[in-house]
């Protein structure tokens, strides 16, 4: 074959066709390094979210779970508790367990060991197991090891034969020194059920204790036996002390997973928190896929795209967002719960001691000389009393979950009565206007008569100078509402809702529980308590029951 | 001052010292004859030695506690007047105290011009109205 000399216009043809092949080979060549760029940082990106999550996972378990070593080593300490564990005075162990237990009924039991090993009380109260040794449990070794709360693995108790985790605090005298185990134990029937809320976003999370036994997966209800994770890969890596993510195949499932594995430290739990690899990297395929297909419609593949994949992004990261959402919501009620119930346990301690110094002022005032000074005092020790009384009563109530029983009720009637026995100081004016009553509304009296004390309180307290309490009855969609208005300092705009939040005040005297009873409460009774307020001119707050 | 108990007897039960104290203290000089328990089994034997003109019991005690010494004491004699105190605002104890005939339970820290008033009233014979803790 001989090569035809080309013309010129024939050859800058073939040099325009070369050109433009070459052009075109470039912008395919670059478009898929790009897409190869941009589907590994998706990856990168769907990687660190699967870990973000995990660990968001993470701390609501440890936020649920590490309560309980909270509610054991605040109750270890107290001084009655311990001195009895030290004496091994079971009677009076006894007692302190009940009032535990009680408090606490998601601790299925707890008990007291002795530094030897031997059962000294239990609650519910199981006699026949006193005296037992329980030298022999992980939870008692790694104690004498290291005096620190400890987790125990799961094992098959000996009272009715469930699986079981037990959470173990050390008891310390005065000195320091060991005297005993406190100890609960819950079944993992009570922990699957608290556990059972934390979701993953495509994908689902297990848990193991320290020899690889399973705590919980939501998949396996029910389980009575003992499951052995021990040989799961992610579990033996685990078990060596190592944390990561890795791409595993389940057999099981058929499914190719993202798995992120870490210790829990406070626990000594391992979690896993595993995806669908396909649900997580789906945006990445569907990327590769497309550009494959569209061939040379480059830019708007690319633009769709893009699109496809921050969409899947954003909603990651919304679900990210939710799961933190629910985080800060459980440690901020874990919180409360603890709080209210620790405060319920040592109510009676402190009323007996509040009521014996009342007493006391009374009978003083009776016998005393009318010497201005002694009565001055004897007020002081009186009106002091009641504020740490009112304190103690808040944080009762907070405790407290009674529901209604929901009677016909006036809530003129209920007002008149409150304002009564108020006992309001001086320079306060009260004035109750009543708008016609409005019908009887279906309320626990009870319980909307300590709303409306609240508020009464409240606004006293808003007017330490003095000034004007209004309370104000009208007929109200069908129903009635109360309002409660004063002329005090008024509330800054952004503390307008803060202030139903418990723990919130901006008082140096009480502790912010008050209007946050008030609220639960008024819901509780079908009913809504609003507020309203003019910075320095005074605030209003209405409590509304509608038909 | 108002003359008080007239010399009525009134047993006083409460595992709390302080409060047994200050309490006999209070009614003593308002002229009620008092005794007194530190447990639910002794204000039971002390009852049925000897009628009281009144009982002013503590639910919450170790060992037997307030409202089965109540219903005990009822047992014995269902006229006693028995006023119940109570530092818990336990609703289910308050109304076992309620169900077994107490004549009024009472919220520690007590309030005491309501306290002598009621007892005044019961020791005189009187049927006073029911009262609950708040």
């Amino acid at each position: 074959m001989t090569l035809r000399p080309t013309s010129r216009q024939e050859r800058l043809t073939l040099w325009a066709i070369g050109g433009a092949v070459a052009a075109l080979v470039g912008v395919l060549l670059g478009t898929a390094l790009m897409i190869d760029r941009y589907v590994r940082a998706d990856r990168d990106a769907i990687l660190a979210e699967s870990a973000a999550i995990a660990e968001a996972v993470a701390a609501l378990i440890e936020a649920h779970e590490g309560s309980h070593f909270k509610i054991l080593q605040a109750f270890a300490p107290r001084f009655l508790f311990r001195e009895a564990v030290a004496r091994r005075d079971r009677t009076e162990i006894d007692r302190h367990l009940r009032q535990l237990q009680e408090s606490f009924p998601e601790m299925d039991r707890v008990f007291v060991v002795a530094p030897d090993g031997v059962l000294v009380a239990n609650h519910p109260p199981a006699p026949q197991l006193y005296g037992r040794r329980f030298t022999d449990r992980d939870w008692y070794q790694a104690l004498g090891r290291d005096p620190r709360p400890y987790t125990s693995r799961v094992y098959h108790s000996a009272r009715d034969g469930a699986l079981h985790v037990v959470h173990v605090v050390p008891v310390r005298s005065e000195t320091g020194r060991v005297v005993g185990i406190l100890g609960s134990s819950r079944r993992l029937e009570t922990i699957r059920s608290g556990l059972t809320s934390i979701t993953v976003p495509a994908g689902d999370f297990y848990l193991v204790d320290r020899e690889g036994q399973l705590v919980f997966h939501r998949t396996r209800t029910g389980a009575a036996h003992l499951a052995d994770y021990a040989k799961t890969p992610v579990v033996e890596r685990l078990l060596r002390g190592e944390a990561g993510i890795a791409e595993t195949d389940n057999p099981v499932e058929r499914e190719a997973r993202l798995s992120v594995y870490q210790r829990l430290p406070s626990l000594g739990w391992g979690l896993v928190v595993y995806r669908s690899r396909d649900l997580a990297l789906q945006p990445a395929r569907r990327i590769t896929l497309g550009a494959g297909a569209a061939g040379l419609v480059l830019a708007g593949a690319i633009a769709g795209l893009g699109t496809v994949a921050l969409r899947s992004r954003r909603r990651t990261v919304d679900a990210l967002r939710a799961l933190e959402a629910a985080q800060e919501e459980l440690v901020r009620k874990e919180r409360l719960a603890i709080l209210g119930q620790l405060a319920g346990g040592v109510a009676h301690e402190l009323r007996n001691p509040l009521g014996v110094i009342k007493n006391s002022a009374y009978y003083l005032r009776m016998v005393a000389p009318p010497d201005e000074r002694v009565q001055k005092h004897l007020g002081l020790l009186e009106r002091e009393v009641a504020t740490a009384n009112r304190i103690v009563t808040d944080l009762l109530d907070f405790a407290r979950v009674r529901p209604p029983e929901r009677v016909p009720t006036d809530l003129e009637a209920l007002a008149a009565e409150v304002l009564e026995r108020a006992a309001l100081p001086e320079g306060i004016t009260v004035v109750f206007e009543r708008r016609g009553g409005g019908p009887p509304v279906e309320v626990d009296p009870d319980q909307v008569t300590q709303v409306l004390a609240n508020l009464v309180t409240n606004a006293a307290q808003a007017m330490p100078e003095g000034g004007t309490l209004t309370i104000e009855i009208a007929a109200s969609g069908g129903g009635a509402r109360v309002a409660v208005a004063d002329t005090g300092v008024g509330i800054p705009p952004e503390n307008l809702e803060r202030i139903f939040q418990p723990l919130f005040t901006t008082r140096a005297k009480g502790i912010g529980l008050g209007l946050a009873v008030a609220r639960s409460l008024a819901e509780a009774n079908g009913g809504a308590l609003t507020a309203e307020s003019a910075p320095g001119r005074g605030s209003r707050f209405v409590l509304e029951f509608r038909r | 001052m108002t003359a008080g108990g007239g010399g009525a007897s009134v047993l006083l039960v409460d595992d709390d010292p302080g409060t047994l104290e200050t309490l006999r203290d209070i009614l003593e000089t308002r002229r009620f004859r008092v005794a007194t328990a530190a447990s639910g089994e002794a204000a039971v034997a002390m009852a049925r030695a000897r009628p009281y003109d009144a009982v002013l019991m503590d639910i919450v005690m170790p060992g037997l506690g307030g409202v089965d010494a109540l219903r005990a004491i009822k047992a014995h004699e269902p006229r006693t007047p028995v006023i119940m105190m109570t530092a818990f605002t336990r609703d289910d104890l308050v109304a076992d105290a309620r169900r077994a005939a107490a004549v009024a339970v009472l919220a520690k820290p007590l309030e005491m011009d309501r306290l002598l008033a009621l007892l005044e009233r019961v020791t005189a014979g009187g049927a006073p109205p029911r009262e609950e803790p708040r």
